[in-house]
C-alpha cells in the first residue's frame, strides 16, 4: 500500500510514517500543497492522508484536483477542526473519510485499510489471522469452518484487533473506535473488558486458540503465543 | 417624552416667563406714554383759553364741560400748571371717574384767573387690559405656531434620527454586515451616525477575531495533541517496557484525550454563543430521540441500568438538527455517565415537553448551579464539567426551558417548548 501524508506538521508525519511502515505501508511525506501535487503528478499512490490546513493552500483544494485528476486514490482527511461544515464539505468533494486530531496511530490505520479494501475489492475481502478469517463485506467472521454468531460491536472489535495485530491496543483507542465520542467516561473501559471477556468465549467455543493478550491497566494485544 | 414635545415645553415656559415680564414693562412704558401725552395736551389748551379770557374779559366764574375758570378778587403772581389726579362725576357715564387736572393762575389785563381744566384719563386698569389681551393673543398664536409648525419640522429634521434608531435596532453583530445609516444634513446627526458606524464596525471586527481566537486556538491545540498522542502510541510500540511504565503512556493518553475535548467542548460553546447554528428546520423530536436512546441502549445495558420511556409520537420542533443531536447525547451522556450501578433512568416526551429521570448520587451544591462552566458534582476525571452548561447554552440558543431538580439520588430534568 502507497500512502501519501500530506500534513503541515512534520513531527506529526513522521509518527504516522513510523507507525504505518511497521505495518507494511510505503509511506510518504510532504507538508505544502505544492510539493504534494508534483508528488501526485510523479508518483501513484493507493492513499493519500490529507490535513485540511495546509500552508500554501487548502487540503480541500487539494482533494479537487485528486478527484478530478486521479480518482483512483482513496482520500482520508485528517483535520484539527472538527467543524462539521468542513467535515461535510469534505465527504462532499469525495474524501472517504474524516478523521479529526487527535487520532491514535492504530484507529487511523484501520480507518486506512478500511478504504483501501473499498477502493480495491477485487477478491480481497478477508483478513486472515491463523484459523481466523474476518470477511469485511459480510461481516462474518469464521474460525476454521465455524462460522461465530457475533453482535455487531464485537464484529468491529474482533476486526480492529486483527488489523492492529501485534500491536498493544489500549482501551481508550479501543473503546473510541467502538462507540466513538460518545464514550468518554472513565467507566467505558469496564465495557471494553465486558467485550472482550465475550469474544473471548465465543472464539475458544469454536476451537480457536486465545490470541488476546492482556497488558493489566493499559490495553489488549493480538498476537501469536509465544 | 418625545425630545420635540420636551424642547416644546421648555420653549414656552421661557416665553410665558419673557411675557410676563414683557407685559409688565409694557404696562409700565403705555401708562408713561399716556400721562406725557394727556398732560401735553391739556396745556395746549391754555393759549386758547387765554385768549378767550383776552376777549371777554369775564367777571363771573365759567363754568364748562372739563373747564372752570375763577376770577380772583387780588391780583396774584401767575401760578402753574399744575398737574394732579382728581376724581371728577362724569357726566356721561353717570359715575366717578379718575382724571387728570391741569391747575393755573393767569394774569390778563392785570386781572388775575384761576384756571382749572381735567380730562378723563385712560385707567391703568384699561391699560392693563389691553396688554394682557394683546399679549395673550400673540401667545395663543405662538403657541399653535410652534407646536403645529414645530411638530411638522420636527418630523422632517428627526427623520434621520429615526432611521438611524431603527438601523441600531435592526443590528446584528452576527451578520457580519456593516450598519447602513442614512444621510443626514444636521451636524449632530452627523457625528452620532459616524459614532455609530466607528462602534459597529469595530464591534464586528473584534468579534470576528475573537471568533477566529476561540475557534484557531482550539484548532491550532489538536495538532500538537495529535504528535504527543502518536509519540506515545509508537513508544508503547517498545517491547522492553514494562507494566507500569505502560501505565504511566496510557494516564499521558487520556490526559491528551480530555484536552482535546476540552478544547472541542469549549469551542463548541463559543460556536452556539455566535448563533453558528442558525439554519433551522421542522424536526421529528420523538424520531430523533427513540435514534439516540438506541444508540445508547449498549451503554446502558452495561451498567446494568433499567430504562423505561414513554415517548408521544410525532412530536414537531423546529431547531438545528446538529444542536438537537448534541444536546440528546449531551443529556443521554449526562443521565447515563453519572447513574449508579444498577439504577434506572425514565425518560418521558409529552406535548413538547421532555422529562429525564435518573438515579444517581446526591448533589453537594444547588442543582442550577452546575449549569455553570467547570461545575462539577464529582471527581470524575473523565467528566469535563461542561456537560450542563453545554445543554443550557443549547437550549438557550433554541428558546427552550431547562429545569433540573435533585433530591437526594433522584435527578430530574425537564425541557419545555412551550
Amino acid at each position: 500500500m502507497k500512502l501519501l501524508v500530506v500534513e503541515d506538521n512534520l513531527q506529526l508525519s513522521t509518527n504516522i510514517k513510523s507507525y504505518l511502515s511497521e505495518e507494511g505501508y510505503v509511506c510518504e511525506v510532504t507538508d505544502t500543497y505544492h510539493q504534494a501535487i508534483d508528488k501526485l503528478y510523479a508518483f501513484s499512490y493507493d492513499l493519500v492522508a490529507l490535513d485540511l490546513m495546509l500552508p500554501d493552500g487548502t487540503g480541500l483544494d487539494l482533494l479537487r484536483v485528486i478527484k478530478d485528476k486521479f480518482p483512483q486514490m482513496g482520500v482520508l482527511i485528517i483535520s484539527a477542526k472538527n467543524a462539521l461544515d468542513d467535515k461535510l464539505t469534505g465527504l462532499n468533494l469525495g474524501a472517504d473519510d474524516y478523521l479529526a486530531k487527535p487520532f491514535h496511530l492504530s484507529e487511523l490505520h484501520a480507518r486506512l485499510r478500511a478504504i483501501f479494501r473499498r477502493r480495491n475489492q477485487e477478491g480481497n475481502d478477508l483478513v486472515i489471522f491463523n484459523e481466523i478469517s474476518v470477511n469485511v463485506n459480510t461481516f462474518e467472521i469464521k474460525v476454521g469452518d465455524t462460522l461465530l454468531d457475533l453482535t455487531r460491536k464485537e464484529f468491529e472489535l474482533i476486526h480492529y484487533l486483527v488489523i492492529n495485530k501485534n500491536r498493544l491496543l489500549t482501551k481508550q483507542s479501543i473503546a473510541e473506535h467502538l462507540w466513538g465520542d460518545y464514550m468518554d467516561a472513565a467507566d467505558s473501559f469496564d465495557f471494553v473488558y465486558q467485550h472482550i471477556k465475550n469474544i473471548r468465549k465465543k472464539i475458544s467455543q469454536a476451537g480457536g486458540k486465545d490470541y488476546i493478550h492482556t497488558v493489566y491497566g493499559v490495553g489488549y494485544k493480538f498476537k501469536e503465543e509465544e | 417624552m418625545r425630545l420635540v414635545i420636551k424642547i416644546t415645553i421648555f420653549y414656552l415656559f421661557i416665553t410665558t416667563i419673557v411675557f410676563i415680564i414683557g407685559g409688565v414693562i409694557a404696562f409700565k412704558v403705555m401708562n408713561r406714554e399716556i400721562q406725557f401725552e394727556q398732560s401735553i395736551y391739556l396745556g395746549e389748551r391754555m393759549p386758547s383759553l387765554i385768549s378767550y379770557l383776552e376777549r371777554r374779559q369775564p367777571t363771573d366764574s365759567v363754568i364748562r364741560d372739563k373747564l372752570i375758570i375763577v376770577p380772583l378778587k387780588d391780583t396774584l403772581p401767575e401760578m402753574g400748571p399744575v398737574y394732579s389726579d382728581t376724581l371728577v362725576m362724569h357726566t356721561t357715564l353717570q359715575r366717578i371717574e379718575p382724571h387728570i387736572k391741569l391747575e393755573a393762575i393767569r394774569n390778563v389785563n392785570n386781572r388775575s384767573y384761576r384756571i382749572i381744566i381735567y380730562d378723563l384719563v385712560i385707567e391703568p386698569d384699561d391699560i392693563r387690559d389691553i396688554v394682557e389681551e394683546s399679549l395673550t393673543m400673540i401667545f395663543a398664536l405662538l403657541l399653535f405656531l410652534i407646536v403645529g409648525l414645530g411638530l411638522l419640522g420636527s418630523y422632517f429634521v428627526f427623520r434621520p434620527f429615526g432611521k438611524t434608531l431603527s438601523a441600531i435596532k435592526n443590528f446584528s453583530i452576527q451578520q457580519l454586515k456593516p450598519i447602513r445609516l442614512p444621510d443626514s444634513s444636521t451636524t449632530e446627526f452627523i457625528r452620532l451616525n459616524k459614532f455609530i458606524k466607528d462602534m459597529t464596525d469595530k464591534a464586528t471586527k473584534d468579534y470576528v477575531s475573537l471568533k477566529e481566537f476561540s475557534e484557531n486556538a482550539s484548532h491550532e491545540m489538536q495538532t500538537p495533541l495529535a504528535i504527543a498522542q502518536g509519540k506515545l502510541e509508537i513508544l508503547m510500540g517498545d517491547e522492553k517496557l514494562t507494566e507500569q511504565q505502560l501505565e504511566l503512556i496510557t494516564s499521558a493518553q487520556n490526559a491528551i484525550k480530555r484536552v482535546s475535548r476540552l478544547g472541542n467542548s469549549l469551542s463548541l460553546i463559543t460556536k452556539i454563543d455566535n448563533k453558528e447554528f442558525s439554519d433551522t428546520q421542522e424536526i421529528d423530536f420523538s424520531k430523533e430521540l427513540n435514534r439516540f436512546i438506541y444508540d445508547f441502549k449498549e451503554l446502558m445495558d452495561l451498567k446494568s441500568l433499567s430504562v423505561k420511556t414513554k415517548i408521544q409520537d410525532n412530536q414537531l420542533i423546529h431547531g438545528n438538527l446538529v444542536l438537537i443531536e448534541l444536546l440528546l447525547t449531551n443529556l443521554l451522556n449526562n443521565a447515563i455517565r453519572h447513574n449508579q450501578e444498577k439504577g434506572y433512568i425514565d425518560i418521558k416526551l409529552e406535548n413538547k415537553k421532555l422529562t429525564i429521570e435518573n438515579s444517581g448520587f446526591p448533589l453537594k451544591n444547588k442543582p442550577e448551579e452546575y449549569f455553570e462552566r467547570f461545575r462539577k458534582g464529582t471527581n470524575d476525571p473523565g467528566s469535563s464539567g461542561l456537560g450542563l452548561s453545554i445543554i443550557k447554552k443549547i437550549c438557550d440558543d433554541m428558546g427552550v426551558s431547562i429545569t433540573y431538580e435533585n433530591e437526594d439520588t433522584k435527578h430530574i430534568i425537564k425541557l419545555s417548548w412551550i
